[in-house]
């Protein structure tokens, strides 16, 4: 329904006779603007150096629309006329200036005879887009780098396939500034600033300097040479020429990637590999060297190796009842049993003895457990009989630890090191051999007189006492082996151009011609001619590639003789919609549906819209729209009183704070309404929540949890007769649920956590950057810079010490040259002062009590309860600017007067549907602003 | 001689006079029957955010016999090379934010009335002035730092460069020493497959800029020039590494933890790109304005402050917090400074080649203030100017006359500087 009406408008908007608008400007607009505005904006008085006068004149006043949607906009925000004037502007005479702007702004442009879909944008590639492009590209599971726009949440809960997310989540966050796994941990590029109240996608605030291009090339380089990339890429693979089997695996790719905990995994071959040992702890059985070269004859022989955690593991818990970390050597496995919680990690400021993940007790300050050791499947008395372990320095973290290996006799041995504080400036080695005929049952960890919150365990190198693996055998699997690998097929590869052509149509999201091809391939074949590898060349090859201007760029061209406004191609539509909704390259199906010149029909690409809205990729709308529109990217930073706000802080070293706790539950409920196909309305008012328990203590709402939890294990938890087990299992801080609410407080951003904590400082609240925030992030109308500097001072001066910060801010309200945007920014800043500078519900503020009460749009409220009532009750104004928000982040550009027309479209029609995101979203992309493009006809190449 | 700094040694100022004139055999002090060549000049600005707490930060005397309030004092012993001009104004334009234009319009070209870029007045700096006049035969034109290491993504661009290509085109910053080492010293520089690189994807940016519309093209001319650029940087460093050989000094590991040893590091770096003559040309932004994140001032306070937010806090106690995060940022200038001086160059030091400058774009953070502003300058110019003390200019005067006056002792021939008037005929 919704693309026949679409089709239906795009016809109108197309409609481009001669213009008639004059007549009804003047008929309809300017007696208004002569009675309401020629007082202060006549051509002599010239108030704010406007002129208003002189648009008496239609055509003047068609190719002036931009002032005259600024005027638009302070009419209806209430700031003009101004507010303090004596005679007001009556109702009926507003909406029908209103109502005629609208219509008047809607109207084609007349140079270019029809309305004006914009001018084309080349946008370069933002840091996330780029990351995510490249790694599409080549399908890699992982980031290229570590960047800050990356939330540091996993993925793992967001599912779509039901269309509906459980009322029960498990949400896994890394704490924040730690590392993850990605291709290259050691680059990056710079971050790409916001566009003042837009994204930091906006094409014309973006620049490329020379600094940012020589990063470029060098990130290129370095990720086209990067040594596992063959392994993790089919596509990178197959583009070198290369097959991956014959190819000796990097160091890095030793241990398998991406495997659970509870599977075994593969010794390695190679104890600390980074060689950064820095000592030995005193009374070690074997020196590093010595320690290796008995690891390695005892690996020969099959009978030992070394655990490395492998990069699969990030983030893995091992439970002390019940876990095992099983490890394979020479047909048999070792098996540690620990008795706490251990997990398995990245930590940001240690350095490993090898790979990226480490061991460390699970639970933050419990640094005492002990790991029991095993062999299975050996010799009866099997064990092992010579240990290693790499004990590693941190940032900021001093002090002894002790490792106490107990023998298969009871007795122990205790090795004690202090730690110099240091990322890696004191890793430890602590090596333990057991007496004659014994055995290492137990190695036990203490770090009660260590500073940090947890003992780090890197590589541990055992050695079993069993029987070393037959010779015979070892001689006779060699030949069987290498039968095994002639048996392979040769991997046979299309030509070498044909292979870069096809990846360049991917790279450029473009079709691509032999001329096109030219210059890279030119590249190529002088690498080739120089002596270098296929392989070799073709990386230098795609390195020019990830640095191309087409590349780096999203093209929209110029079209000769296409005419004033042109349809774009498919291609061109298939990196919109992409880098949209997903933030990354077209997929293959639209790709192919671009190259059948489908993608441009409403149909197809409704349908495709829809497809999209369905895969996984759409968290990228989440990650970066949402959070930069609701500035969540600022939430980190946010760093409230530790004194006077302890609940926001859990520990006593402060780093177990509410910031991720308040993110997730921000995220969730844009995710709900994206995967659950929700009206945009529970984004200021839903009957729903999602908390976890430190937030449910934090809104007050712990028994609503708690309710929760009673009745749904009621119904899952049943015991093998059917009988309901009753009992409440404890809620950590990785448990969400979805709650209902009865009371409208909570629910929607405005009474949301994480952005009262976003817009106060760290020791009281500010209802100015509350109601910018108000102003800015719900209506899209941020307020006007201010233009008196700081008078607040000044007014207090005159005064004895105000009470609260309500009282301070209703003094310089009373000022003339702040009443009119105060008029704006205080309800919603003094509506929220209900909540105290982390979002939790106060009653006073100080010694006084909070007064929350005030008036929005002619709506008094007392309280945020009210003041939600009375943005609900007129939706308008929040949906229009939440669409402008989605449309300016779709387009990459700023909103202009020309999208008037767009946008009233889009609140018509959805309007009726309940302003659902999909809905909004579809017709963004079924829109003349997405699907069009001006073109300079009369341009010449 | 041993031609080594560890980073240690640098970072913690032991005041180790460092004995690597490699510019001696380009200049010498007597070169043995030839005419000696003269020591290039160099100019450094170092921006600070927020103004500068007008009550210590203002001598009461003038001239060379000026005192030292308190947010001075640590240059105390360099007092015989600074010139501290006083009371120049610049122009707030309305419609932007009052932090936005501090520092991206503090040494711009445009007068304040000419917003080429949107509502604002940005356009070629005065850095980038001077580095197309004396910067054109070093590896890099210009060095543009910050160490504005915040993660959260707040501000606009207008908040992280003091230095610009042109209307609405910032440069970069870099803010990883490790990066800024490597960009020096070449690591990750030009091999030939860099080269053969830049060829390609400057081929096809020609032939994409054909199929673009105007506007468009003008934003592809910052991928084209940054290009040649690239190009022409991997040239020069190449006679550049011949001539310097092995860095004097260990590459930094990274950002480090404690800001002093950040900024002072930033500051090494500076130096040695100037002794090294690998620019002539560097600004350092100190930290963006407002971007209200507290961090820590290490050695100053146990927590981390807020230094936007101070300034608009009352009180005894903010204003003397101000004070000491004014006199930390001058004590990290100084101590570049005095890098500067102990470099023997020439007939004197390199800091008599140099003029090294500091400021912030408003006065009085709190009123945000764009009168009365205190620029801070150390060094010579090569011979170009005088250190003069404390010099005060009441009345109207814009700080673009001081600009003027920059242009002409480094050489660059103008008619007029932004909104100038006319000379600072005191600088002499």
């Amino acid at each position: 329904m919704s693309s026949i009406h679409t089709g239906l408008w795009v016809c109108l908007l197309m409609w481009s006779i001669p213009l008639q608008a004059g007549s009804a400007f003047q008929e309809q607009l300017f007696p208004l603007v002569a009675e309401h505005c020629l007082d202060c904006h006549d051509g002599e008085t010239q108030k704010g150096a406007l002129d208003l006068e002189r648009f008496e004149d239609e055509h003047d006043s068609l190719s002036n629309r931009r002032l005259w949607k600024q005027v638009y906009d302070l009419v209806e925000a209430g700031m003009m006329p101004p507010p303090k004037r004596r005679s007001k502007m009556p109702v009926a005479d507003r909406e029908q200036f209103l109502a005629a702007l609208d219509v008047f702004l809607a109207l084609p442009d007349p140079e270019l005879g029809a309305v004006d879909p914009g001018k084309p944008v080349l946008r370069r590639l933002n840091r996330l887009e780029y990351n995510n492009s490249v790694r599409d590209l080549l399908g890699l599971d992982l980031d290229l780098f570590m960047f800050s726009e990356r939330l540091p949440i996993s993925k793992d809960y967001f599912r779509l396939e039901k269309g509906q997310l459980p009322d029960r989540l498990e949400m896994n966050v890394r704490e924040y500034g730690q590392r993850y796994p990605v291709l290259l941990p050691q680059s990056g590029l710079p971050v790409d600033n916001r566009a003042a109240h837009g994204f930091n996608n906006r094409g014309d605030v973006m620049n490329v300097s020379p600094l940012q291009l020589e990063k470029y090339v060098a990130l290129a380089g370095e990720i086209v040479n990067e040594p596992t990339l063959p392994f993790r890429s089919e596509v990178f693979a197959d583009l070198i020429g290369v097959d991956p089997a014959t190819l000796p695996k990097p160091k890095a790719m030793q241990t398998s990637v991406g495997i659970k905990a509870s599977e075994a995994v593969g010794a390695v071959a190679v104890f600390a590999g980074n060689d950064n040992i820095m000592k030995v702890a005193a009374g070690s059985s074997a020196m590093l060297s010595e320690f290796r070269e008995t690891l390695a004859d005892a690996i020969r022989k099959g009978v030992g190796g070394v655990f490395d955690v492998p990069a699969g593991f990030n983030n893995q818990t091992i439970p002390g009842k019940g876990g095992l970390i099983r490890v394979n050597f020479g047909g048999k496995q070792f098996v540690m049993n620990p008795n706490e919680d251990l997990w398995l990690a990245a930590f940001g400021t240690a350095i490993e003895s090898s790979g990226g993940h480490l061991i460390a007790n699970k639970n933050k300050g419990e640094k005492a457990y002990g790991i029991e050791l095993s062999v299975r499947q050996g010799d009866r008395d099997e064990g092992i009989i010579a240990l290693g372990v790499c004990v590693l320095s941190r940032r900021g973290e001093t002090g002894e630890v002790t490792l106490t290996a107990t023998y298969s006799n009871d007795s122990e041995q205790k090795l004690h090191s202090s730690l110099v504080a240091g990322e890696g400036a004191d890793n430890t080695l602590f090596t333990f051999r057991a007496p004659e005929g014994e055995t290492i049952k137990l190695l036990t960890v203490n770090g009660a007189d260590f500073s940090g919150d947890y003992v780090l365990l890197d590589d541990i190198g055992f050695v079993s006492n069993g029987l070393p693996r037959s010779p015979v055998i070892a001689a006779e699997k060699t030949p069987v082996h290498v039968a095994v690998e002639r048996a392979m097929p040769v991997k046979e590869f299309a030509p070498p151009r044909e292979r870069l052509s096809r990846f360049l149509e991917r790279a450029f999201r473009m079709p691509v011609s032999e001329t096109d091809v030219d210059p890279y391939w030119s590249l190529f074949e002088s690498m080739r001619q120089e002596g270098r590898s296929e392989a070799l060349s073709m990386k230098a090859t795609l390195q020019a590639v990830l640095a191309s201007p087409r590349f780096l760029f999203v093209e929209e061209a110029n079209v000769a003789g296409a005419g004033s406004v042109r349809a774009l191609n498919d291609y061109e539509l298939a990196s919109r919609l992409s880098y949209f909704l997903w933030s990354t390259v077209p997929d293959e199906p639209l790709l192919a549906l671009a190259r059948e010149g489908k993608l441009r029909n409403p149909a197809t690409l409704a349908q495709q819209t829809r497809r999209m809205l369905r895969d996984p990729r759409v968290r990228e709308l989440s990650e970066s729209f949402a959070v930069q529109w609701l500035r969540l990217d600022q939430l980190y930073t946010a760093k409230p009183d530790p004194v006077l706000f302890k609940a926001f802080y859990r520990d006593i070293q402060g780093k177990d704070t509410l910031h991720a706790s308040l993110l997730v539950e921000a995220l969730l409920l844009f995710e709900t309404v994206l995967i659950e196909d929700r009206s945009v309305l529970d984004f200021i008012a839903a009957d729903y929540t999602w908390l976890n328990s430190r937030l449910a203590e934090l809104y007050d709402l712990s028994e609503s949890v708690s309710a929760m939890l009673a009745t749904e294990d009621a119904v899952i938890l049943q015991d093998s007769d059917g009988n309901a087990i009753r009992e409440i299992p404890k809620v950590g801080k990785k448990d969400w649920f979805r709650v209902s609410l009865s009371d409208p407080l909570r629910g929607g951003y405005l009474t949301m956590g994480a952005p009262l904590t976003v817009t106060s400082l760290p020791f009281r609240t500010s209802p100015v950057k509350r109601g910018a925030w108000f102003l800015e992030t719900i209506l899209n109308r941020p307020p006007p810079e201010p233009k008196v500097a700081f008078v607040l001072k000044e007014a207090e001066e005159e005064h004895a010490g105000p009470a609260t910060v309500r009282e301070m801010f209703e003094r310089h309200r009373n000022d003339p040259a702040c009443y009119t945007c105060h008029t704006r920014l205080d309800p919603p800043g003094f509506a929220l002062e209900a909540f105290s500078p982390i979002g939790a519900w106060r009653e006073r503020d100080g010694e006084a009590p909070v007064d929350a009460h005030g008036e929005w749009q002619g709506v008094s409220f007392d309280g945020p309860r009210g003041f939600k009532q009375a943005l609900r009750e007129n939706p308008r104004p929040f949906v229009r600017g939440f669409v402008e928000h989605l449309m300016a982040y779709a387009l990459g550009r700023s909103i202009e007067y020309f999208d008037q027309a767009t946008l009233n479209q889009i609140m018509e029609s959805q309007g009726s549907e309940g302003y659902r995101l999909s809905g909004l979203i579809s017709e963004i992309v079924q829109s003349r602003a997405f699907r069009f493009v001006r073109n300079d006809q009369n341009y010449e190449r | 001689m041993k031609n080594q700094i560890s980073r240690r040694a640098a970072l913690k100022g032991l005041g180790v006079t460092l004995t690597l004139p490699f510019l001696e055999s380009l200049y010498p002090a007597r070169a043995a029957g030839a005419k000696a060549l003269r020591p290039p000049q160099r100019i450094g600005f170092v921006y600070t955010p927020n103004g500068y707490n007008q009550e210590t930060f203002i001598p009461k005397r003038r001239g060379l016999d000026w005192d030292m309030p308190a947010a001075l004092t640590p240059l105390e012993s360099l007092k015989e090379d600074i010139t501290l001009i006083t009371g120049l104004d610049r122009k707030f334009v309305g419609g932007t934010g009052v932090h936005a234009q501090c520092g991206s319009c503090w040494l711009t070209s445009s007068p304040p009335d000419e917003t080429l870029d949107g509502g604002f007045p940005t356009n070629v700096t005065l850095d980038q002035m001077i580095a197309r006049k004396i910067g054109r035969s070093t590896a890099l034109p210009s060095l543009e730092l910050s160490c504005n290491d915040f993660t959260d993504n707040k501000e606009t661009k207008y908040f992280e460069s003091v230095s610009w290509y042109g209307p609405g085109y910032a440069a970069n910053t870099e803010k990883n020493p490790r990066n800024v080492f490597r960009r020096m010293f070449g690591a990750g520089a030009g091999d030939s497959t860099v080269r053969s690189v830049l060829d390609v994807v400057l081929q096809d940016a020609h032939s994409l800029r054909g199929r673009l519309a105007y506007q468009d093209r003008q934003k592809l001319d910052e991928y084209l020039e940054s290009v040649r650029a690239a190009e022409r940087r991997i040239q020069l460093s190449e006679t550049a590494a011949k001539r310097v050989g092995k860095a004097p000094m260990e590459e930094p590991a990274g950002i480090p933890e404690r800001r002093d040893d950040y900024l002072r590091l930033m500051g090494d770096l500076i130096v040695l790109a100037f002794q090294l003559d690998l620019t002539r040309v560097a600004t350092l932004v100190v930290d963006p304005e407002r971007w209200d994140s507290p961090r820590m001032f290490h050695g100053l306070f146990d927590t981390p402050r807020n230094h936007h937010v101070l300034t608009h806090t009352k009180g005894e106690e903010a204003a003397a917090q101000i004070t000491e995060i004014d006199r930390y940022h001058v004590a990290q200038y100084a101590y570049i400074v005095e890098r500067l001086k102990q470099i023997p160059e020439g007939e004197g030091s390199l800091l008599d080649h140099t003029l090294f400058v500091m400021g912030s774009g408003i006065s009085d953070g709190d009123k945000h203030y764009y009168n009365n502003l205190q620029v801070l300058m150390a060094g010579r110019a090569g011979g170009n100017l005088v250190p003069a003390g404390h010099l005060h200019y009441s009345g109207e005067r814009p700080l673009a006359d001081l600009w003027f006056t920059l242009l002409d002792k480094f050489g660059v021939s103008a008619e007029r500087f932004a909104d100038s008037t006319a000379r600072l005929s005191e600088l002499v």
